[in-house]
């Protein structure tokens, strides 16, 4: 499913002294299946377009159409339960929106309000719940019970059961500890792989944008500053720099040791293939 | 040979007698239920006035527990617990909570005031002073983490690095002698955690106050002075920066992340402790 953003002008408290202009006349595009990542600073705008891509916002002026859905100023909200369908979201915290008294009841929550037979809907749940390594011994028991990373990846389970094409998440790994960072991170690449799903990911962290996003859009002021292929604008420390972004800390690696002469042929993406590229280059260069 | 030694004891004995323990923990033990599993297992730990101490663990270590011991927030501990060479008892562990003062992970749930200086404020209003007091500390608190220029801000209007920035003065308008920061960074942006890592590396330039920095990322750890290694409730290795990294299967045991600079040196150095910089130099 292709979303395309066209001269989307996004302004909260519109003719109010408190007017203040979040999106002006942005226009970007997100393929099918791919992984992308928003990136910039705290008030550039990205938590409003990702917010406009599944209707939770509904443009000031421009479109977002997704699929054959399009969202504008007015839009119903038939059309807009359309569209949720398709772009599921998670966001912040969202271990903070379990209520059930059970796993599977919590993860069969979202597919039973889409209209899913209890059948269905409990098919789905034990689905996605084996997927994330809950053993079905756990089913029944209580998710406050778990610890916090386990509690998230619940939560994402419930969002997951609903088959959404695109899936957005909103800094998926604030508060997590290091294991379970990874453990999240890696299973978003991995539904976007196995399930062909597109990704959209918000986040501060350049080293897990430079691993796993495809592409990248740089935002700045509710402005779309740049868009391409990560590896192209996550190597311009000059351009991340002048935005208060990190420099992922492999490509500072990488261009610290160019500077002495140490070149690889392609930019290793995180640490472990930076210890393969390293390996080959020693052992090219101790011939 | 004789005399280089004696130097060396007489340099030790001098060393131990002008460090001195801010807080000393022997033995503590703690259960959540009386016939529970034990949330700390037999620790052992002394934290030297001024330093930088981290205290590290996966989650469900046991370092938040140990947190709230120290806070009086736990109670029903065994071992016992001195405090700037006194012993804590629950008669006067309320005396020795004035002297604590700590900074929470989540930048939201710690205010009270309607401007940030109220809020800085608030905390010395229950100790008397005297009011050009309390507007001296609190202006110095405030410079101390670059936030005067928002003095009459509302604290909700502010970025999670601001608020925990801000927290942080109100910490330190107690003049307290230890300040713990229990995983204050963990919410924020990298350029919210690289201020409040600053910002602590100033504090802990003056050594009048002990920081307890607890958490989970090894990579934070660098500017401190000491640090302890927990897992499953127990105290499994502690030391220096140079000492914790000697031996990174531990750290891969305990769930922790190795910093990439460390990943790599074990990969072609000799794993020990390496800076970015260094590694660049030695590869």
């Amino acid at each position: 499913m292709k979303i395309t953003v066209d001269g989307l002008t996004s302004i909260y408290h519109n003719n109010t002294p408190f007017e203040h202009t979040a999106l002006n006349n942005f226009t970007t595009s997100f393929e099918p299946g791919k992984y992308y990542a928003v990136i910039g600073r705290t008030g550039s705008g990205k938590s409003t377009l990702i917010q406009h891509l599944n209707g939770l916002l509904l443009p000031t002026r421009g479109i977002v159409q997704v699929g054959d859905l399009t969202l504008k100023h007015r839009t119903k909200q038939r059309i807009i339960h359309q569209v949720k369908k398709h772009v599921g979201m998670v966001f912040q915290f969202p271990e903070h929106q379990l209520f059930d008294e059970t796993i599977l009841k919590d993860v069969m929550f979202g597919p039973l309000n889409m209209g899913l037979t209890e059948e269905e809907a409990e098919a789905r749940a034990e689905k996605y719940l084996s997927l994330l390594g809950v053993p079905e011994r756990a089913f029944g028991r209580s998710p406050f019970d778990l610890s916090g990373g386990q509690m998230r990846k619940i939560a994402i389970a419930g969002i997951l059961a609903m088959e959404p094409e695109v899936l957005i998440v909103d800094e998926p790994t604030a508060g997590l500890d290091p294991k379970s960072h990874i453990e999240v991170m890696d299973l978003f690449k991995q539904i976007q792989e196995d399930f062909n799903i597109t990704i959209i990911l918000v986040t501060h962290d350049m080293n897990d944008v430079f691993e796993y996003a495809d592409e990248v859009k740089l935002l700045a002021g509710g402005q779309l500053i740049r868009e391409g292929r990560t590896e192209d604008i996550l190597t311009d420390e000059k351009l991340l720099t002048d935005h208060h972004l990190e420099i992922p800390d492999i490509v500072r690696l990488v261009h610290d040791l160019e500077r002495k002469g140490v070149v690889f042929e392609g930019m290793p993406r995180n640490t472990d293939a930076f210890i393969t590229s390293y390996r080959e280059w020693r052992a090219l260069h101790a011939q | 040979m004789i005399a280089r030694l004696y130097a060396g004891y007489a340099l030790f004995f001098t060393y131990k007698m002008v460090v001195e323990h801010m807080i000393k923990i022997d033995n503590l033990t703690y259960r959540y239920q009386a016939d529970g599993p034990t949330a700390l297992d037999e620790i052992s730990l002394s934290f030297n006035k001024g330093d930088w101490v981290s205290v590290i663990g996966h989650n469900g270590s046991g370092k938040s527990t140990l947190v709230k011991i120290l806070m009086g927030i736990l109670e029903g501990y065994t071992g016992n617990i001195t405090v700037d060479g006194e012993a804590l008892t629950q008669d006067n562990i309320q005396d020795f909570r004035e002297r604590f003062a700590i900074v929470f992970q989540n930048p939201d749930n710690q205010f009270v005031g309607a401007t940030v200086e109220d809020d800085v404020a608030f905390g010395l209003e229950n100790q008397g002073l005297p009011r050009e007091v309390m507007i001296e500390r609190t202006e110095k608190a405030l410079s101390a983490v670059n936030m005067l220029a928002y003095r009459r801000h509302a604290p909700a209007r502010l970025s999670g690095g601001q608020k925990q920035r801000v927290a942080i003065a109100g910490a330190l308008a107690m003049e307290p002698d230890v300040l713990i920061l229990d995983e204050a960074t963990s919410m924020l942006d990298p350029e919210g955690r690289n201020d409040i890592l600053a910002i602590l590396d100033e504090i802990h330039k003056t050594r009048t106050t002990t920081l307890i920095y607890i958490t989970h990322d090894l990579s934070e750890i660098e500017k401190s002075d000491y640090a302890v290694i927990m897992k499953d409730g127990r105290v499994i290795n502690e030391g220096s920066i140079e000492h914790i990294f000697s031996d990174t299967d531990i750290l891969i045991e305990s769930r922790l992340v190795l910093p990439y600079q460390m990943q790599i040196s074990r990969a072609f150095l000799d794993g020990r402790y390496v800076t970015h910089d260094e590694l660049v130099a030695r590869l």
